[in-house]
């Protein structure tokens, strides 16, 4: 197992199609469906890496990622923003927050995996693996 | 989730028709899903451009929710709103809508896209042909509804323009390959002329690859036999850039036109060419915002000269 990302989306077909790149490429994969738990989730299994879809249902993807930072041993988890926001200031929005990368959907299955393992990497380079 | 796929279906049905018609009275529905309780269903809201084709929903009311019930298998609240064309043309409401639309075509590019590459298991030749079309098409219907943020976004003036050192010399070698295959593939000539002196810019790089990636899908769209010619000069502080091509032309009389919005639309070219025609009105409205020019010249059933200037800025030192 390469590693263990939680997913936090609420579009089942988003969520399972993340999770079957994920999953097939050797990561561990954990879900959550809707902000609160996702915090939750995060909390208990300290995941490697957090995909983080904004729109999501109780707490938005911004808040999340804030409240996430807030928690010292979540503070070197990267999160990365997986969002349909694509208007100009989004991506700022999302690093604002906490996030530590921005992928835009439609996830181009191509290029996924190389976006997710750099953020990965990026982590690894700080000396903050596990 | 089943309710809120199928919404979505009805959704974009319901915005290709606004996209299609804007000049008629075409309806859009926005779907809200109440929050709380999977029993409660959905919300759509029916938004019309004419006050008639309202009360045409209102009158249909009961069959209406009938049959969306039906559709979603769940309750489904259905109201009605009158929003004038002004409105309708909201660039919040467009933005909106064009985020709706990208939830759908996440999971068809990105399940297409996974078993285009094998992960689910072998394809053969028919099923890989096939799921290649489907993978062109919504790529295409990704780049319309981005076309359509985008001119939302320079009618709204929320564009915001980056500024780096851009090699401009390098951007058009390259989208010139990038269309190689295709011009190919058509029996066209494709070739580029760009002038020794033509090198850097301190500019928006991806406005510019856009606006050049626009001028030569236009281009390679529209002709059907001959060439198409790239080519790159300087003249009086600008880079001009022309696309020369000799395909259908436009007439005179109807030049100023193409650099309306969805003007392809009413001239019946999208019978035979697919698109909303808003590529050459988002090159325009990009080339003001970066002091620049655009210009055409054509004959029908000749070709058409594509011309644009660029000021050439250096980064400040």
């Amino acid at each position: 197992m390469k590693g263990r990302i939680l997913v936090i989306e609420d579009n089942e077909q988003n969520l399972y199609l993340v999770k079957f790149i994920l999953e097939n490429n050797g990561y561990e994969v954990c879900e959550a469906r809707d902000g609160r738990e996702g915090i939750e989730m995060a909390e208990k299994i300290k995941p490697d890496l957090i995909l983080l879809d904004i729109q999501l249902p109780v707490m938005d993807g911004y808040a999340v990622a804030r409240t996430l930072r807030t928690k010292p041993d979540l503070a070197k988890v990267p999160i990365v923003a997986v969002t349909s926001y694509a208007m100009a200031g989004d991506r700022e929005k999302a690093i604002a927050a906490g996030c530590n990368g921005y992928i835009e959907k439609p996830i181009n299955p191509d290029i996924f995996m190389q976006q997710v393992e750099q953020q990965l990497c990026l982590r690894a380079d700080g000396g903050e693996g596990k | 989730m089943q309710e809120k796929r199928r919404s979505n279906g009805i959704l974009f049905l319901i915005f290709l028709l606004v996209l299609l018609f804007p000049g008629f009275s075409a309806p859009a529905a926005e779907r809200k899903t109440l929050p709380e309780g999977k029993d409660a269903g959905s919300h759509i809201l029916i938004i019309t451009s004419q006050p008639y084709v309202t009360k045409w929903f209102i009158s249909l009311d009961h069959a209406f929710s009938e049959s969306i019930h039906k559709v979603l298998s769940a309750p489904a609240k259905v109201s009605y709103e009158y929003m004038d064309g002004k409105k309708l043309a909201d660039p919040r409401f467009l933005a909106t809508m064009s985020h709706e639309l990208r939830t759908p075509l996440n999971s068809i590019i990105g399940f297409t896209g996974i078993l285009l590459q094998g992960l689910v298991g072998p394809l053969n030749d028919e099923q890989r042909k096939q799921l290649q079309w489907v993978r062109t098409s919504a790529n295409h219907l990704l780049a319309l509804i981005s076309d359509i943020l985008d001119i939302s976004k320079i009618e709204a003036g929320k564009l915001q323009l980056s500024r780096e050192t851009f090699d401009l010399r390098a951007a058009i070698d390259k989208i010139v390959q990038t269309f190689r295959p295709l011009t190919e593939k058509k029996g066209l000539r494709l070739e580029a002329a760009i002038a020794p002196e033509v090198g850097e810019l301190y500019i928006d790089a991806r406005r510019v690859e856009q606006i050049n990636l626009n001028l030569l899908s236009n281009a390679a769209k529209f002709t059907d036999a001959g060439s198409i010619t790239v080519s790159c000069t300087t003249e009086d502080g600008k880079y001009l850039i022309r696309v020369a091509d000799t395909g259908i032309g436009v007439k005179k009389d109807q030049i100023d036109e193409m650099f309306k919005p969805f003007r392809h639309i009413d001239t019946g070219l999208s019978r035979k060419y697919e698109g909303t025609g808003l590529r050459l009105s988002i090159c325009k409205k990009l080339l003001e915002l970066l002091g620049g020019e655009i210009g055409v010249e054509s004959e029908w059933q000749r070709g058409t000269i594509v011309t644009v200037s660029i000021p050439v800025e250096r980064r400040p030192t």
